[in-house]
């Protein structure tokens, strides 16, 4: 029993944010604020990549985080990482409004290819299709809008949070195998269509 | 040596390209490799698109945006605390001690005194609570307890005439009640002040 209630302590401590979320619960305002400038990044950059807007991707930050303001008393300490907790529901967010928004995207998706096709001429324009900075962030973009939103999570999880292959797998509730797999083929397919924007390497 | 699958190779490369694999395991992910050229290109691809990622810059968030989430969270607990404050004035007055000791007196008399009258509580049915029965039990009860006053009423004067007339004769003779009333009436002598004339 003593050695449970250890292993539980230690995993508590294991999470980083563990602290401030205990003092969130306990009412501290002060512990919030933090709890909130330490995530902002990277919910919104998280948002960001998904949904490709920025005004878009404010809103649903916004929500991600009065989602989490509501239901902060259920998250169990010892339950998992608050990290991996917060990106779950971001995705899940992220998900519900990709399924809104799919058919107005179909509409849209003309107009949105205008910028993106003026970007892969100035792509084209460059001698040995080499970009970086705020163009490659820009193309970055344009390819994975055109990735399914599977494998488009999973990339952004890995390659742009930076998350371990367990937390991501927790948060999208898949397989170690599946989610491994689903990276793989996600960056090879924005790979693919990099090269079509005339992107080398 | 086993043979490696596809599906296997997909999922190896992710540590294959971390760098986390152990030698033997890296030697079968390349042999996969360079017997399928599908498996090798998508190789190629992850590695080209990984350094491609490294020249893409972090994404700042908008400087107002944290600002903006704690407004709403703001907003969002003071819409909560109002909500909590709306109930405790409407149910504080009642939740005082004595009301509540008041109360629960009052219902701890009244199942008291149901049980000694031998009044019946049954459990509540689905049937109960359909609005034309509950309007028929009520219906009932009005009229029941109208027919009583009515009936309280006609007795009273019933005895009232009765004394009348006995006063009005002023014999000392005693006359019965034609109907069955008699025990109303008895109850009813013993107490006069309804006329204080003597």
């Amino acid at each position: 029993m003593a050695s449970q209630v250890e292993g539980g302590a230690r995993e508590w401590e294991a999470d980083p944010d563990g602290p401030l979320v205990e003092r969130c619960l306990k009412g501290e305002e002060t512990a919030w604020e933090s709890l909130v400038r330490l995530h902002t990044r990277r919910i919104y950059s998280i948002c960001y990549r998904f949904v490709g807007r920025n005004e878009e991707a404010q809103d649903l930050t916004q929500e991600v985080f009065l989602r989490v303001f509501r239901n902060l008393g259920s998250f169990e300490k010892g339950s998992g990482c608050f990290r991996v907790w917060v990106t779950s529901l971001t995705r899940n967010l992220l998900i519900d409004h990709y399924r809104k928004t799919k058919k107005e995207k179909l509409v849209d998706s003309i107009e949105d290819k205008l910028p993106v096709l003026e970007e892969v001429e100035a792509a084209g324009a460059r001698p040995e299709g080499r970009v970086a900075g705020r163009e490659a962030g820009e193309l970055l973009q344009a390819a994975l809008a055109k990735l399914s939103p599977e494998l488009r999570e999973a990339v952004i999880l890995r390659d742009i949070e930076e998350m371990e292959y367990r937390e991501i797998a927790e948060a999208l509730a898949v397989p170690d195998g599946t989610v491994k797999s689903r990276i793989s083929r996600g960056r090879a397919e924005l790979a693919r269509i990099l090269r079509q924007f005339g992107v080398n390497g | 040596m086993m043979v490696m699958q596809c599906s296997e190779f997909e999922i190896r490369l992710c540590e294959y390209l971390d760098g986390t694999l152990e030698a033997a395991a890296r030697q079968e992910v390349e042999q996969h490799a360079t017997g399928c050229p599908h498996c090798a290109a998508m190789q190629a691809d992850a590695q080209a698109f990984g350094a491609f990622l490294g020249r893409v810059p972090a994404i700042e968030a908008p400087p107002e945006l944290v600002t903006g989430i704690l407004y709403q969270t703001q907003t969002a607990q003071a819409k909560m605390g109002r909500a909590a404050s709306r109930w405790r004035r409407w149910l504080g007055p009642l939740l005082q001690p004595r009301l509540v000791m008041g109360m629960a007196m009052t219902i701890l008399s009244i199942s008291m005194l149901s049980r000694v009258a031998g009044v019946q509580v049954r459990q509540l049915e689905a049937a109960d609570l359909n609005p034309v029965s509950i309007w028929h039990g009520v219906d009932n009860q009005a009229h029941r307890v109208w027919d009583r006053g009515v009936k309280f009423y006609q007795n009273l004067r019933f005895i009232y005439e009765i004394m009348g007339q006995l006063r009005s004769s002023d014999e000392p003779e005693e006359e019965q009640p034609k109907e069955d009333e008699a025990p109303a009436e008895r109850r009813i002598e013993p107490s006069p002040p309804p006329e204080p004339r003597r």
